[in-house]
């Protein structure tokens, strides 16, 4: 249960509202289905001052995802409602596939959708489809991403193209990661009587037709997440500059695990509106209890290793039927191979997933094993960040367990 | 029936028996010393002969022939000269036997490996008989693994001892020990990084 005061936006106002003595309250259950084929099933349910209402409200938000070798796909919902307010409901889709150029290269290609409805009436959608391109390699990536899709404005939608760019990089524990996009919203309206793309950006003689409002928004931003132990953390600050109104944003949002079952939820910040829905923004604060339905935490089940110099770290995935399924990850490494006792030390190929993961295509037998991995032909190695014991002929192995 | 007639029926199974005894005791023979295909496949037929050997004589005693083939494999694989293979193995024999002494034959082959490992990380064989000893009908294989990891980890083996000593006090359930190794070895970032989610402002 939660407690938390917020001030809140009025989003189509614009004003600034004070909700004095505003509690929220979430219990979030997430419930980690399958984690070896990388499904994941998250129902928060609780009570909050949420995005969607304003004031207290009751609110269930379920996010289910599913991530392939070449593709993923995630959706998710938030429904809010306030016996004086009604209700509001939104959610997400979003569909994604990608494809590895070089062991460093890929394209990928998406589509995600949003839709809000308000007293089960729909208020309010938008969509995009995107094409990017990532780079990735010494612990660290690039993407380039270009969209183009509709969004909501006021009654009817607008034409939306964005481009964005990521630069992110593992430093140890902690990722760091920049951001830059740039959303329009609109089409540039020949001015009347003038030659060329004269454009008003938000303002000045529009059409007044929405389809052809016309603004340009841009976010610059940073996220640092780290996670060690039970806990993880994650804090994101940045600025959209827009001609019709832009402003600082930040979240942060801090994960402490107190059993295996239950962990602790902070979430903190202020939203700028949805470009996509037209909506939202504010400020908003959430102490959440989260509750593992299926016995274990997600820390638990996902028992990674810390990232390597070269950002190489080890994944280690308990599968629902027993046995263990292990991935490596070698941002630039071309071929990872492993041998171990499990194969009678014979060389074994890792299969490339998705850029920079490898995955053993056997599951690691339950019990204690010596395990050696080496990276587009090089030396034995422990695999990284594994416990590591001098082996008998003058090199290093790595003990994995598998449960 | 008389005594003659039930004699007659008899007699022919005799030799039957002792035929199929020899045969099973002759299978029985050339299993145990039969050459892994592992081994006469991948090493020389020396070393081979000599590495089954210390196999055979590990059965013998009821320790496990595996760990010793695929400590040779292991060798093998990493280029390591006869001698120094037939040294690991006969290394690793003697910590077997080391093993088995301290915990007892009554314990399962996974217990006497764990057991073997963390000898040769630096446990005594008093510490093994120890956490035994705490352990009472409690599994041991979590136990000793986890002492293993934490010695892997760089522990210094009185502070590794103490801590696995405590958890035996206090419990000794695999669980805690579970949660022992996790604060040795701390959770790192989920696999979300792989594809980092963009900021969403």
């Amino acid at each position: 249960m939660t407690i938390g005061g917020r001030l809140n936006r009025a989003p189509r106002t614009g004003g600034w509202r004070t909700c004095a003595a505003q509690c929220a309250a979430c219990l979030t259950i997430a419930v980690t289905t399958s984690a070896a084929a990388q499904v994941h099933l998250h129902v928060d349910a609780g009570m909050g001052d949420a995005r969607d209402l304003q004031g207290a409200n009751v609110a269930v938000a379920p996010s289910l995802g599913w991530t392939g070798r070449w593709w993923s796909v995630n959706g998710s919902g938030r429904y809010a409602s306030r016996g004086d307010a009604g209700s509001a409901l939104m959610g997400e889709l979003e569909a994604l596939g990608w494809l590895r150029l070089t062991h460093g290269l890929a394209i990928d290609a998406g589509w995600s959708g949003r839709q809000r409805s308000l007293s089960w009436a729909r208020d309010a959608s938008g969509w995009d489809a995107t094409l990017g391109l990532s780079l990735e390699g010494g612990g660290g990536g690039t993407r380039l991403v270009l969209g183009r899709g509709q969004a909501q404005r006021s009654l009817a939608h607008v034409p939306l193209s964005s481009a964005e760019g990521t630069v992110w990089r593992q430093f140890g524990l902690v990722q760091i990661e920049i951001l830059g996009r740039q959303t329009t919203l609109g089409e540039p309206v020949p001015r009347a009587n003038a030659p060329g793309d004269s454009l008003q950006p938000g303002g000045g003689e529009v059409d007044s037709n929405p389809a052809h409002q016309f603004a340009r928004y841009t976010d610059l931003g940073g996220t640092v997440r780290s996670a060690r132990g039970a806990f993880s953390g994650s804090l994101a600050l940045g600025h959209r500059f827009s001609p019709v109104g832009g402003g600082g944003w930040w979240r942060v949002e801090g994960l402490m695990w107190l059993t295996s079952r239950l962990g602790l939820v902070l979430q903190g910040g202020h939203n700028p509106p949805d470009l996509k829905l037209g909506t939202g923004g504010g400020r908003f604060t959430t102490l959440a209890f989260r509750v593992s339905l299926n016995g274990s935490s997600p820390v638990a089940h996902h028992r990674a290793s810390r990232p390597g110099a070269e950002g190489r770290s080890l994944l280690l995935t308990r599968q629902p039927g027993g046995g263990t399924s292990l991935a490596i990850r070698a941002p630039g490494a071309g071929r990872v191979e492993l041998m171990a006792d499990f194969t009678d030390w014979l060389p074994v190929d890792l299969v490339p997933r998705e850029v920079g993961w490898f995955d053993l295509a056997i599951p690691v037998p339950p019990g204690t094993h010596p395990v050696n991995v080496r990276y587009d032909g090089g030396a034995w190695t422990p695999p990284p960040g594994s416990p590591t014991i001098q082996d008998e002929f003058g090199g290093e192995v790595g003990v994995v367990r598998g449960e | 029936m008389t005594h003659h007639a039930v004699a007659r029926c008899r007699r022919p199974r005799m030799p039957l028996v002792l035929a199929l005894l020899s045969a099973v005791l002759i299978c029985v023979v050339r299993q145990a010393s039969a050459q892994d295909p592992r081994l006469t496949a991948r090493l020389t037929e020396g070393l081979a002969l000599r590495i089954t050997r210390l196999a055979d004589s590990a059965r013998a005693a009821g320790l496990p022939p595996e760990p010793l083939i695929q400590k040779a494999l292991e060798g093998e694989s990493k280029g390591a000269d006869a001698a120094r293979i037939e040294a690991a193995v006969a290394a690793l024999l003697g910590n077997l036997t080391r093993a088995r002494d301290a915990l007892g034959a009554q314990v399962g082959d996974e217990v006497i490996v764990a057991g073997a490992q963390a000898l040769r990380l630096g446990a005594t064989v008093t510490q093994l008989r120890d956490l035994q000893a705490l352990q009472g009908d409690r599994p041991l294989v979590v136990p000793l693994g986890v002492f293993t990891d934490l010695l892997a980890a760089g522990v210094p083996i009185v502070r590794a001892w103490q801590s696995v000593q405590d958890v035996a006090r206090h419990g000794g359930e695999d669980q805690q020990f579970e949660r022992l190794r996790e604060r040795v070895s701390p959770q790192p970032p989920e696999p979300a990084d792989r594809h980092p989610p963009p900021v969403q402002p």
